[in-house]
């Protein structure tokens, strides 16, 4: 069978599809999680308590400093003896989940950072109340520093959930490898994985770039930008 | 009416007992299970479905030897066989966290290994001389190979061996072995395949792969020799109950010939069962 | 210049003996002042002399080490629970706009009334867009605050103060991040307000605004005020020393 007809067959067969859904189930799960547990590490850290930081530390160093890998195998085969028995799908999704949180929380603060001092100010001065400035002064200026690296997040977690095939989870990559390796033909089963993998980058890439134009203010400046344009080629407002 | 209540709640509550029992399916276990299993009524093994013929996907499918070999044991026990299909780096680390009973999975006996894990043999593999289907050139050892092409990896252990040969056959008065070297294995089955080599090695493993996907092209010539290696079901260290059963499942179908049977499907050669 | 029909004798802040340290810096040595009702304070003086931090002290952005600050004859609290209140009533305006960014100029204005005053969308609305024509500028109420120039965000931030009716206000250094040609507008905002009977306290180094417009000029130098009287003695010269070195090296530009 020449390569092109195999990849193709591959594409869409049933095990490979499986598989692709497998890999984009982890995938969202995981980083789903994933922000609520930098969220909630954000939220931590934010809080300026004493103990609360040393736990924030001590998670960030554990889950920054050990192989994804070891964690996955941790959850799955060391934690059992501790009395906790998560399935192979479970496993991966609570150590890819608690992985991605350390890096989602970083991010998160260099969100929360980026918005300038001044504006918790002026929130203040106007009488507003500190939750009321986080949710309509901070979070929503933090979110468009936010989103990008979390869509980036996202695509880099496509590609990490290959690791969970270690605890049985027949995610893509393993269908794959385990399709290649009956018959030699290397090539054309990882094309066909590329293939899915590839898709799924490109779904993900559309969605970050429409979420980020909401962001920004969507419509309402797009159609004001428009406006200022024609203004300043008309004269008729003062180029800044 | 108080005791005709309770009377009567007993012999429901027996009933259910007895109903229960009778209607979980009895198989008949020839060998008593281990007590304590990972998920109970099955015999839960890792494996890694990579190693044609041992292991592998087939059109989706779980398919091989071992595959085989562990549902016939399952059945002797009395229990289902559940297979988690995984990354090999996983297997030894699901044994030890107690996620699987055994490994089963084409396992080769290693001193590293046999430090961390028990194992089980069941089968003896070597290397074998594939030759054109038919054996037209009569190869049944090493020995007959005087006089004959043989393609082989260069610089691998493969060419050192047919050097050797080459030698004992010029000692033997007879005709020098032609050595022909290639970068790969793939390469030396082509020019076996072609006619402009008389045999190839291969491990039995792969001979078996490479006779199995094309009988019309390959044949076996002749029987294994060394260097061996022994494959075997993996344990936790000191589960002694588990070895017992699984043991004891495995004699049962080398008993009664089911495991010649199994050889036999899978193109493996019959002194692949012979341990020594 | 005067607004004796404006004046009152009512207290609006006073200032006893404030003390502020930030960390081992004291930056407010046992400030004492004053300001009615109706009455533009400027305050003046080099760098570093504690006046940002004067005013700060006023609407709590900063709390006091020591002394006491009354708004209105009532002592205000550092303790953060009510200092919102406090807050209500006194309007800042930045040197640096601080407008928000993700929102519309007429969001800008409305989010404080709606969200903590609770007042409904339409009618927060349309004060807002009353401010906006007092500032000059009702046609950006669409326009997102990097659509404007400096001095166009600077009338939309004391517009967005404003919106909360405040019954003091204070600027600290309106018009310092401002290109020259825009100053004038944002001061002509502050001057009419001023006019209008709004109780102003404004740090500035605009001498000429506070020649015209001031009723009290404060004159302050390493955390301690050195000079407060009338603008019109002030700009006469009946000042310490002290004060007159700064007003020659200020007048000289």
């Amino acid at each position: 069978m020449d390569a092109l007809t195999l990849t193709i067959d591959y594409i869409f067969s049933e095990t490979f599809f499986h598989g692709a859904q497998m890999t984009l189930l982890l995938t969202i799960v995981s980083v789903f999680f994933g922000i609520m547990v930098g969220l909630i590490i954000a939220i931590m850290q934010e809080m300026d308590n004493k103990y609360l930081n040393y736990v924030v530390v001590v998670y960030l160093w554990f889950f920054r400093g050990t192989p994804v890998l070891f964690q996955i195998i941790f959850v799955y085969n060391v934690l059992p003896s501790f009395g906790i028995n998560l399935s192979s799908f479970a496993s991966g999704v609570v150590a890819l989940a608690l992985n991605e949180g350390a890096y989602i929380a970083e991010i998160m603060r260099a969100g929360l950072q980026s918005v300038g001092k001044g504006q918790r100010m002026a929130a203040t001065a106007l009488a507003m109340k500190e939750w009321q400035i986080m949710r309509y002064v901070i979070v929503p200026q933090a979110l468009r520093v936010i989103i990008p690296p979390i869509g980036n997040q996202f695509i880099g977690m496509l590609k990490l959930s290959a690791l969970v095939s270690v605890v049985a989870v027949e995610e893509l990559l393993l269908v794959a490898n385990q399709a290649a390796s009956s018959n030699f033909r290397y090539l054309e089963a990882l094309m066909a994985a590329g293939v899915y993998y590839l898709f799924f980058t490109t779904v993900f890439m559309y969605i970050q770039s429409h979420i980020e134009f909401w962001a920004k203010g969507g419509r309402r400046r797009a159609l004001r930008d428009k406006e200022l344009k024609v203004d300043i080629a008309l004269e008729r407002t003062e180029v800044r | 009416m108080k005791i005709d209540l309770k009377k009567s709640l007993y012999s429901a509550f027996a009933c259910a007992l007895i109903i229960g029992a009778s209607a979980s399916p009895s198989k008949a276990a020839e060998v008593m299970a281990p007590s304590s299993l990972a998920n109970s009524g099955q015999l839960t093994y890792a494996v890694a479905a990579t190693f044609a013929p041992f292991e592998y996907m087939e059109n989706g499918k779980l398919t091989g030897f071992d595959i085989d070999m562990i549902t016939e044991i399952s059945k002797r026990m009395g229990l289902d066989p559940n297979p988690m299909n995984m990354e090999f780096k996983g297997l030894i680390p699901s044994l030890q966290g107690k996620r699987a009973d055994i490994i089963n999975s084409g396992m080769y006996i290693k001193p590293e290994r046999a430090a961390v894990v028990d194992f089980i043999p069941y089968m003896r593999v070597g290397n074998q001389l594939v030759v054109a289907a038919g054996n037209p050139k009569n190869v049944q050892g090493q020995d007959d190979l005087c006089g004959l092409k043989i393609a082989v990896t260069l610089g691998g252990f493969q060419e050192g061996l047919a050097k050797e040969q080459g030698a004992k056959c010029v000692a033997a008065g007879k005709k020098e072995t032609e050595v022909l070297t290639y970068p790969s294995a793939q390469d030396a089955a082509l020019v076996l395949q072609q006619g402009r080599a008389d045999a190839i090695f291969n491990s039995t493993p792969g001979a078996v792969k490479q006779v199995t996907a094309l009988p019309d092209v390959y044949a076996i010539g002749g029987k294994s020799f060394g260097p061996y290696f022994l494959v075997g079901i993996a344990l936790r260290k000191g589960d002694t109950e588990m070895k017992k059963a699984v043991e004891a499942g495995l004699k049962s179908i080398q008993a009664d010939g089911t495991f010649d049977a199994l050889l036999k499907k899978y193109n493996f050669p019959k002194e692949a069962k012979n341990l020594n | 210049m005067t607004k004796d029909n404006l004046l009152s004798e009512k207290k609006i802040i006073e200032a006893f003996d404030v003390r502020k340290s930030f960390g081992n810096l004291e930056v407010l040595k046992g400030v004492s002042m004053e300001v009615t009702e109706g009455q533009t304070m400027v305050i003046v003086g080099p760098s570093g002399s504690g006046k940002s931090t004067l005013i700060r002290c006023f609407n709590l952005l900063e709390t006091i080490n020591a002394g006491e600050i009354l708004f209105e004859g009532r002592p205000i609290s550092g303790t953060d629970k009510d200092a919102w209140k406090t807050r209500l009533e006194i309007g800042m305006v930045f040197q640096n706009f601080e407008l928000f960014g993700h929102l519309t100029v007429l969001e800008n204005i409305i989010l404080a009334p709606t969200v903590v005053k609770g007042i409904g969308k339409s009618e927060a609305t349309e004060k807002a867009m009353e401010l906006l024509k007092k500032v000059q500028i009702p046609e950006k109420a669409s326009s997102f605050p990097d659509q404007l120039s400096g001095g166009q965000q600077q009338r939309v931030a004391i517009a967005r103060s404003l919106a909360m009716e405040p019954k003091l206000m204070l600027y600290d250094e309106p018009t310092s991040a401002l290109d020259p040609e825009m100053i004038k507008e944002v001061l002509d905002v502050i001057q009419q307000l001023s006019q209008e009977g709004m109780t102003s306290v404004v740090v500035t180094h605009e001498m000429g605004f506070a020649r015209k417009v001031a009723d009290r000029i404060v004159f302050m130098d390493h955390g301690q005020i050195v000079e407060n009287s009338t603008s019109e003695k002030f700009f006469d010269g009946e000042v310490s020393d002290r004060a007159k070195m700064f007003l020659e090296q200020i007048l000289s530009h």
